[in-house]
C-alpha cells in the first residue's frame, strides 16, 4: 500500500566528487609523522639500550677471558722463572746432561783469543 | 551529550593530573631516594686488587711474582651433605682438616673459608668437584719461583698480601700499589654487565724492584756456604758479597734457610737474616780495622818492626793474651799476615783511645749501615768514655766489640775501593711506569775512614795474608786475593762456647770486583779455624763468581783455537785440567805460619784478688751468629 504512492526518480549523482579536505590530510600526515618519530625514537632508544646491555655482556665476557688469559700467562711466566732458576739449571746440567763446572784452564775469555 | 563528554574529559584530565603529580613526586621530589635505591639494586662496586710489583734480580730474572689464584669459600646452608662435601674437599686440598671442615659445614654460619689462595692445580681439582654451596673468589698470591734462593733477603708476604719480612716488608708501600674500583650492572640472575659509562678507577699496579743481587751469584754463595756448613757439621752461618765500587749486594746468604713459598713450615730461626741481624765478636778479622787506624794515624808503616815478644803479652796483672807461638820480631806486614795478637796489641797501644775509637766509628761499627733490609743490628761498640783499661787492647784483636757480618764486609769494601765507606744496598732501581729510577744514581758514600794511600798499603798487608799468611786457603788461582782470617769464640753468659771461623776479603786485589765474607758458626771436629773452614769456602765462591762476572784472570794469553776450547770443555773430571782449582787444605798449610787462632785470654780465677773488674769476660752474651 505504501508503494502505491511511491515512485522512483533517478538521480544522476555519479558525477559528484567528494571535495578533498587538504587540511585533514595535512593533519593526518602530521600525526603520522609524529607517531612515526615517536615510535621510531622509542624503537631506536630500545634498540640502543639493548645494544648497550648486549655490549656490556660482551665486554664482561671479554674481561673475564682477559683475566683468565692473564692469569694463565702469569702462571706460565712463573713456571719459566722456576725452570730458569740457577739451581734448576745446575741440577739438569749436572744430573741429566752430565756436565760439570769448568776449572780455570777450561775457561777462555773471548778477549783472550788471538 | 556535551555535558557527559565534559564529565568524561574532566575525569580523564584529573587522572592525568594525578598521574603527572605522582610522576613529579617520584621523579623530582623523591628522585635522590629512588635513584640511590635503584643503584644499590642494579649496581655493584667491584674492588680491583692491584698486582703486587715483581722483584727482579740484577739480570732481570723474576725472584718474586704475584699471580691470581682462587680462594674457595662455602655457604653451609646450601650444602646438602656436609660430611661428603668435607671428604671430597679434603681429598682435593692437601693439609685440610676433614673433621673440622665437616663440623663447620654442618654449622649454621652463612660463610666459611674452606681454603685461601690455592695453587692452580689444586683449585682445578676443587672446581671439578662441582659441589653445591661452594664458591670461588680470585685473590692475589705471591710466589717465589726460585724457592729458597735469597729467602731472607726477599722476605715473604702474609695472607693479606702485605710484606712481613725482608724486602717485601721494607718496600711494601712501593710494591703494593693502590686498589681500583669498578661499578658494574647486576642483572636479574646476579650476573655482572660491564657498564663503561659508570664510574671506575683502574688499580695502580705496585712498582717493580730491580735488585743489585744476582741470582747466579746468590746460588753459588748459598751452595758453597751450605757445603762448608754441612762438611763441618756446623750449626749456622752467613755469607755476603758486595760490589766494592757501588756497595750493591751481589749475594747475601744465611744458613739454615727456608722456602718463602711455605715459610710457615719452617722454624722462625731459619727466617732470620743473619748477615744483618746477628752480631758476633769478629776476632782476628777486626785486625784489618786496627791496622787501618794505625796506618792512618801514622804510628806504624808496613815494614816497621814490631816486637811480638815471647808469644804473649800481659795486659794487666795476670791477664795475658797469647799468640799461637812465639814470633819474636816481625814486620807489621808479618804481624797481620801471621795474625799475631801480641803484635797487634803493641801497635794499638801506640794509638790513643779516642782516635782509635773514632777510626772504628768511621768504618761504621756501632751503628747501622742503613741497608734497605729490616732487622739490622747496630752491633756493640762501647763509647770510648766508658772504655775500661783493657778495652782498647781487646778490641784491637776483635774482642770486646760485636759486629754484624754486613758491617765488617762494608768496612772491607772501603779498603778495597780506596777508602770510601759505601751504604750497602740491595735495590738498584724502582720502576715508575715504564721508567726505572735508580735508587742511587751515584755510589752512596757515607764516609771516608781512610785515605787512598792507606787503603793501598792495607791491601798489600791483606794480600800478604793470602800469599804467605794464615789465609793461603783463600787463594784463587789466576787472581790476586786480599783478605783476613778470623776465629772468634762465641760468647755466652759467663764464658765462651764454640768457635766462629770467618774470612773477609776481596778479589782481584789490584782491581777489586768482589768483596765478601764467609762466617760459619760452631763447626764440629778438630778443624775450626777461619783458614780451615771459612777461607776455602771464600775461595770456592770467589773463583766461580769472578769467572761468572767476566773478570779475567792474570795469565798468559792462551794460544788456543776454538776446537781446543771445545775439547777442553769436555775433559773428564779425572783429568789434571779438571782438577779442583783449590788444593785440599793440609794441616801444615793452616797452622805452620801461626794461623790466627782463638785468643786464649787468661782471666783470673773468680776468687782472685787481682781480677780486673772491667775486663769483658764472656763478651756479649747475646751475640748469636
Amino acid at each position: 500500500m505504501r508503494n502505491a504512492y511511491a515512485f522512483t526518480r533517478p538521480v544522476a549523482n555519479s558525477y559528484l566528487v567528494r571535495e578533498r579536505d587538504r587540511r585533514r590530510v595535512r593533519e593526518l600526515a602530521l600525526v603520522l609523522l609524529v607517531v612515526l618519530c615517536l615510535g621510531g625514537g622509542l624503537l631506536a632508544y630500545t634498540w640502543i639500550h639493548l645494544e648497550v646491555t648486549r655490549t656490556g655482556y660482551r665486554i664482561d665476557k671479554l674481561e673475564r677471558e682477559l683475566t683468565q688469559q692473564t692469569r694463565e700467562e702469569r702462571q706460565l711466566r712463573l713456571e719459566a722463572a722456576y725452570l730458569a732458576s740457577p739451581s734448576q739449571i745446575e741440577r739438569r746440567a749436572v744430573k741429566e746432561l752430565g756436565l760439570q763446572s769448568p776449572v780455570l784452564e777450561q775457561v777462555i775469555f773471548w778477549e783472550e783469543l788471538p | 551529550m556535551r555535558r557527559r563528554l565534559g564529565i568524561v574529559a574532566g575525569f580523564g584530565i584529573l587522572w592525568m593530573l594525578l598521574i603527572g603529580a605522582r610522576f613529579y613526586h617520584l621523579q623530582v621530589v623523591r628522585y635522590d631516594h629512588y635513584s640511590n635505591k635503584a643503584e644499590r639494586q642494579q649496581q655493584r662496586v667491584v674492588t680491583l686488587d692491584p698486582p703486587r710489583g715483581t722483584i727482579y734480580d740484577a739480570q732481570g730474572r723474576e725472584l718474586a711474582v704475584s699471580i691470581q689464584v682462587d680462594s674457595v669459600y662455602a655457604v653451609p646452608p646450601e650444602i646438602e651433605d656436609p660430611e661428603a662435601a668435607a671428604a671430597a674437599l679434603a681429598g682435593a686440598i692437601p693439609g685440610l682438616d676433614r673433621a673440622k671442615l665437616a663440623r663447620q659445614l654442618a654449622g649454621d654460619r652463612e660463610f666459611i673459608w674452606v681454603a685461601r689462595k690455592l695453587d692452580p692445580p689444586v683449585a682445578e681439582k676443587v672446581h671439578d668437584l662441582e659441589l653445591k654451596g661452594l664458591y670461588f673468589v680470585p685473590e692475589s698470591k705471591r710466589y717465589y719461583p726460585m724457592g729458597e734462593l735469597a729467602a731472607q733477603v726477599l722476605g715473604y708476604v702474609g695472607t693479606d698480601n702485605h710484606g712481613l719480612a725482608g724486602l717485601e716488608l721494607v718496600y711494601d708501600r712501593e710494591i703494593t700499589g693502590k686498589p681500583g674500583k669498578r661499578t658494574v650492572l647486576r642483572d636479574a640472575r646476579q650476573g655482572t654487565v660491564a657498564a663503561p659509562d659508570l664510574s671506575s678507577a683502574e688499580p695502580e699496579p705496585g712498582h717493580d724492584l730491580y735488585l743489585t743481587l744476582d741470582a747466579t751469584v746468590q746460588h753459588i754463595v748459598e751452595r758453597e756456604l751450605a757445603r762448608a756448613i754441612q762438611e763441618r757439621h756446623a750449626k749456622r752461618g752467613s755469607a755476603i758479597f758486595l760490589d766494592p765500587a757501588t756497595g750493591g749486594v751481589l749475594a747475601m746468604a744465611s744458613y739454615p734457610t727456608f722456602d718463602p713459598n711455605d715459610f710457615g713450615s719452617y722454624s722462625p730461626e731459619s727466617w732470620r737474616n743473619r748477615a744483618v741481624a746477628d752480631v758476633y765478636e769478629p776476632g782476628s778479622t777486626f785486625k784489618i780495622i786496627t791496622a787501618a787506624a794505625a796506618l792512618e794515624a801514622g804510628v806504624v808503616r808496613e815494614n816497621d818492626m814490631v816486637d811480638c815478644g815471647g808469644g804473649s803479652i800481659t795486659l794487666f796483672r795476670n791477664i795475658r793474651v797469647r799468640d799461637h807461638k812465639s814470633y819474636g820480631m816481625l814486620t807489621f806486614a808479618q804481624v797481620i799476615s801471621h795474625s799475631s795478637n801480641v803484635g797487634v796489641i803493641r801497635v794499638a797501644q801506640r794509638i790513643a783511645a779516642k782516635p782509635f775509637y773514632a777510626s772504628i766509628r768511621a768504618f761504621g761499627f756501632g751503628q747501622q749501615t742503613g741497608i734497605d733490609l729490616p732487622g739490622e743490628s747496630a752491633g756493640i761498640l762501647h763509647n770510648v768514655e766508658r772504655w775500661s783499661l783493657l778495652e782498647k787492647s781487646y778490641i784491637s784483636f776483635g774482642q770486646g766489640v760485636s759486629v754484624t757480618p754486613l758491617q765488617l764486609v762494608a768496612a772491607t769494601a772501603a779498603v778495597a775501593n780506596g777508602g770510601a765507606l759505601l751504604r750497602p744496598h740491595t735495590v738498584a732501581a724502582v720502576s715508575r711506569g715504564e721508567a726505572r729510577l735508580p735508587k742511587y744514581p751515584t755510589p752512596p758514600v757515607v764516609g771516608r775512614p781512610i785515605s787512598p794511600a792507606t787503603a793501598r798499603e792495607l791491601t798489600r798487608l791483606m794480600e800478604g795474608v793470602v800469599i804467605d799468611g794464615t789465609g793461603k786457603s783463600a787463594a784463587v788461582p789466576g787472581y790476586r786475593v786480599a783478605g783476613k782470617t778470623g776465629t772468634a769464640q762465641i760468647p755466652v753468659r759467663g764464658g765462651y762456647r764454640g768457635y766462629l771461623p770467618s774470612f773477609v776479603g776481596f778479589a782481584p786485589a789490584d782491581r777489586p770486583a768482589l768483596v765478601g765474607l764467609v762466617a760459619i758458626a760452631e763447626p764440629q771436629g778438630s778443624e775450626y779455624y777461619g783458614a780451615q773452614v771459612a777461607a776455602p769456602a771464600f775461595s770456592a765462591i770467589a773463583r766461580q763468581v769472578l769467572l761468572y762476572r767476566g773478570i779475567h784472570p792474570e795469565r798468559p794469553r792462551p794460544s788456543i783455537w776454538m776446537g781446543q776450547a771445545t775439547m777442553l770443555a769436555g775433559l773428564p773430571a779425572s783429568s789434571p785440567a779438571a782438577a779442583p782449582a783449590v788444593p785440599a787444605l793440609g794441616e801444615d798449610d793452616v797452622l805452620a805460619d801461626g794461623d790466627d787462632h782463638a785468643v786464649a785470654v787468661e782471666t783470673p780465677e773468680p776468687e782472685s784478688d787481682h781480677a780486673a773488674p772491667d775486663a769483658p769476660k764472656g763478651g756479649h752474651p747475646h751475640a748469636s751468629l
